[in-house]
């Protein structure tokens, strides 16, 4: 084999390795997950909120033409919050701003994801599914404030 | 007879070389570039 082949070959597999092994750290040591679709069980009909343990929540979000329910969630800083997401009607987006959080709320099926909120502040959410005529509306937030006990369902 | 490669210089790929190598770097700059910002965004 040439010099210069063996190079190419040696730096790309070199290239892979790095590319691998981000991934394998980011899953193992940082905890980062890919969303789950659930797929065997009846999505839930309303959205709730509750808490599961110390600073962890479970929000089943329920997205539909145009608007999520919940859509303004207030929640204290530190908050680990499980999130279940499922449609009414047609094939949705939900995306939430600063954070990893990006599912699809699909009909029939549930989509799941972990997101911790460290900071505190205001996170907007939105539809980034194109569906339908007010789409763009169809937003909401999560409001991470230093000084609450309780979460909340503003509305 | 002589020797054919006598007096010719060994070719050495220096620019493709030097190419794959800016290509790899380009790789890894855009590569951890999206990798640091998911990871910073937790």
């Amino acid at each position: 084999m040439d010099k210069s082949e063996r190079l190419a070959l040696i730096l790309s597999g070199l290239l892979l390795a790095i590319f691998f092994g981000a991934v394998v750290y980011a899953s193992q040591a940082r905890d980062i997950d890919v969303p789950t679709c659930i797929t065997d069980i009846d999505p839930f009909l309303t959205d709730t909120l509750f808490q599961t343990g110390p600073d962890t929540y479970e929000l089943q979000m329920v997205a539909r033409m145009w608007a999520f329910a919940p859509s303004t969630i207030r929640l204290p800083k530190g908050s680990t919050v499980n999130m279940y997401v499922t449609s009414q009607d047609i094939i949705h987006g939900f995306k939430v701003d600063r954070k990893n959080l990006n599912l699809m709320a699909v009909p029939g099926a549930i989509n799941y994801m972990q997101v911790t909120f460290d900071e505190a502040g205001e996170y907007m959410f939105a539809c980034h599914e194109f569906c339908g005529a007010a789409h763009h509306t169809m937003a909401g937030r999560f409001i991470i404030e230093d000084d609450i006990d309780e979460p909340e369902i503003v509305e | 007879m002589g020797n054919e490669n006598e007096g010719v210089e060994e070719f050495k790929p220096r620019g493709a070389v030097a190419f794959f190598i800016v290509l790899m770097v380009f790789f890894l700059v855009i590569y951890f570039a999206m990798y640091f910002e998911m990871l910073s965004r937790g």
